[in-house]
């Protein structure tokens, strides 16, 4: 057990934080950024997760990352103008992200998929980057196994994207 | 349709590979200093009402000092520790005593309690200066007269207090929240208080166990708005919602695992003015599901609340950031007092306290960008790296102390640091 002085109080930090923050912090921030399309966004949604985490993290069994990765989709799907009595850094998480320069078929699908509604952007994110189940994207999420094969075939239309070309995708 | 999955992953994967994380190191700090603020707050606005019906009973501070002072009651070094304390609107009432009359420094034991507890002290000397520390690593200066002034002991503490004085001859006494209440709403010893820091309440309601969705209609005010939420008896994979007319809903991880008495101070949500049209009727709602978003579900345990606090106009703004006219912060009021601010594009704003007597300072910045802000004070740090580059710290600076605010090079030109300062007000 390592301790960490932080704000003038000696903080006990839990066994293998440091360690997880270390080791995972920096693929959970590509996800974070896949969901907010910004980078300074992407860092304050991490942050936000990982101090959700820290608090209950003698209560978290097994493997960390599944919760951790669970509050940082949740708290994006439903971070809406809160304010930390003064504390939290961030107001609002705007929907759209910095502009890609990058043009072309791909360019214009990050593009679409910046227009997304947040939920279907964050199954898209989770079945076609994570590579999730939809059982695990279902229960990541909180929602059915039926809705992620809604909200998946909505987005993947948005997305102009074939919708024969999935078949043989869900698992 | 001209898309495939394929182009999908690709352009998922090609623009994560365009996230180059360079700042995992300081994010172990930072992170922690968010989850500090968070549990200050929580442990502000927690405590088991079950446990004020035991408060009655002394409780000497288990004494762990190598000599052996001798226990007092209520008189202290000759000196009579007064009945009560208050506290933001909150009475505790002795609980127990110790003094050392030879040495200089007591060190006692404090029995973990789930409510607050006061801690004050009296000196023999005419050199009232004491220095108290806690095994949180708080360190308090004081130089206030006996008895006079206090430190909190958050809910839940359990380990050793030292008492320093300037010679020798020192003493304590112990306080535990009575079962008075503030003037406010109270429902079973949970309690929104009328007044919270510069919030006043607009009104609030406390559900019954067991309701699972509990709605307070009230008139938007003329100015900010602040809504406090209360949640307790909601297990791990329940959700809790808070929404405000069509704004949000908010969802809540979860929530306290005891009956939470201060609940106003606790978690909120905070609206500007505008946000909603002032006069109007508006309903702000709360609920537990079993997903984000759900509808209620049953749970029979499970207690909410919900209370409307308007917010008063602020004393100033200091670097992009409202500075409130008081400010609560370990169990003291502080008001406003004046600021400290730089051109923009300054790098580095520095302040020592020469005032003489503690100040409570909130270190604020904003234009940072992906740049850290590292602040110190009395040898504690805040490491702060926000991603939006905008951050609050709030600390106790002692005298003679000094705060430091420095922003990772290169510096944005549109960075901008201030010192809020407010001064003991109770």
């Amino acid at each position: 057990m390592t301790t960490m002085t932080i704000s003038g109080e000696a903080t006990m930090v839990t066994p293998g934080f440091e360690e997880f923050v270390a080791a995972r912090s920096s693929a959970l921030l590509r996800t974070a950024y896949l969901l907010t399309r910004d980078h300074t966004l992407a860092e304050d949604l991490l942050q936000t997760a990982l101090a959700k985490a820290y608090l209950a993290w003698g209560r978290v069994e097994g493997s960390p990352e599944p919760y951790v990765r669970r509050i940082l989709v949740n708290t994006y799907a439903s971070w809406w103008r809160r304010k930390w009595n003064g504390e939290q850094p961030t107001d609002e998480l705007p929907d759209r992200g910095h502009h890609d320069e990058r043009v072309g078929e791909s360019g214009d699908l990050w593009e679409a998929l910046g227009r997304l509604p947040r939920r279907m952007r964050a199954v898209v994110v989770l079945r076609y980057f994570e590579d999730l189940t939809e059982a695990e994207t279902a229960d990541l999420l909180g929602i059915s196994v039926g809705t992620v094969k809604s909200q998946a075939s909505k987005a993947l239309a948005k997305l102009r994207i074939d919708p024969s070309l999935t078949e043989g995708e869900a698992r | 349709m001209n898309n495939t999955l394929h182009d999908l992953r690709e352009t998922l994967d090609r623009h994560a590979a365009d996230v180059h994380d360079e700042t995992a190191a300081a994010r172990v700090a930072a992170v922690a200093g968010r989850a500090r603020v968070v549990r200050r707050r929580r442990a502000a606005g927690v405590g088991a009402a079950a446990v004020l019906a035991a408060a009655a009973a002394l409780a000497v501070p288990t004494l762990t000092s190598d000599r052996t002072p001798q226990p007092a009651n209520r008189t202290v070094l000759g000196s009579a520790a007064p009945e009560s304390l208050t506290s933001l609107g909150w009475t505790y009432h002795f609980a127990g005593s110790a003094e050392d009359t030879d040495q200089d420094r007591l060190r006692f034991g404090i029995e973990r309690r789930q409510a607050p507890q006061l801690l004050t002290w009296t000196t023999a000397g005419e050199d009232q200066r004491v220095v108290v520390r806690t095994d949180d690593g708080e360190r308090t200066v004081s130089g206030a007269a006996d008895f006079t002034d206090f430190v909190w002991l958050r809910p839940g503490y359990e380990g050793d207090v030292t008492v320093r004085a300037e010679g020798p001859g020192v003493g304590i006494a112990l306080y535990q929240l009575g079962d008075e209440r503030p003037e406010g709403i109270t429902v079973d010893g949970i309690t929104f208080r009328q007044q919270v820091a510069d919030q006043t309440l607009i009104d609030g309601v406390i559900g019954d166990v067991g309701d699972t969705d509990v709605s307070l209609e009230f008139t938007v005010p003329d100015g900010g708005l602040r809504i406090s939420e209360l949640c307790t008896g909601v297990p791990t994979g329940y959700w809790v919602n808070v929404e405000v007319e069509d704004r949000g809903p908010l969802s809540i991880g979860g929530c306290s695992e005891t009956p939470p008495i201060d609940a106003g101070s606790a978690d909120a949500t905070s609206y500007d003015p505008g946000d909603f049209p002032a006069g109007e009727k508006v309903t702000a709602r709360t609920w537990v599901s079993r997903r984000v978003e759900g509808p209620a579900v049953e749970l029979p345990g499970a207690r909410l609340g919900v209370a409307a606090y308007v917010v008063a106009e602020p004393a100033g703004r200091v670097a992009g950031h409202d500075a409130p006219t008081l400010v609560e912060y370990d169990g003291h009021l502080w008001e406003y007092d004046g600021q400290l601010t730089r051109e923009p594009g300054t790098p580095v704003l520095e302040y020592t306290n020469t005032d003489g007597v503690p100040q409570l300072v909130q270190s604020m910045y904003s234009g940072a960008g992906d740049r850290q802000v590292d602040t110190t004070w009395n040898g504690g740090r805040d490491v702060a790296l926000t991603g939006t580059g905008n951050g609050v710290s709030t600390f106790r600076l002692q005298p003679g102390s000094r705060a430091r605010m420095v922003v990772e090079v290169p510096v944005p030109d549109g960075v901008r640091l201030g010192f809020a300062f407010y001064g003991r007000f109770d």
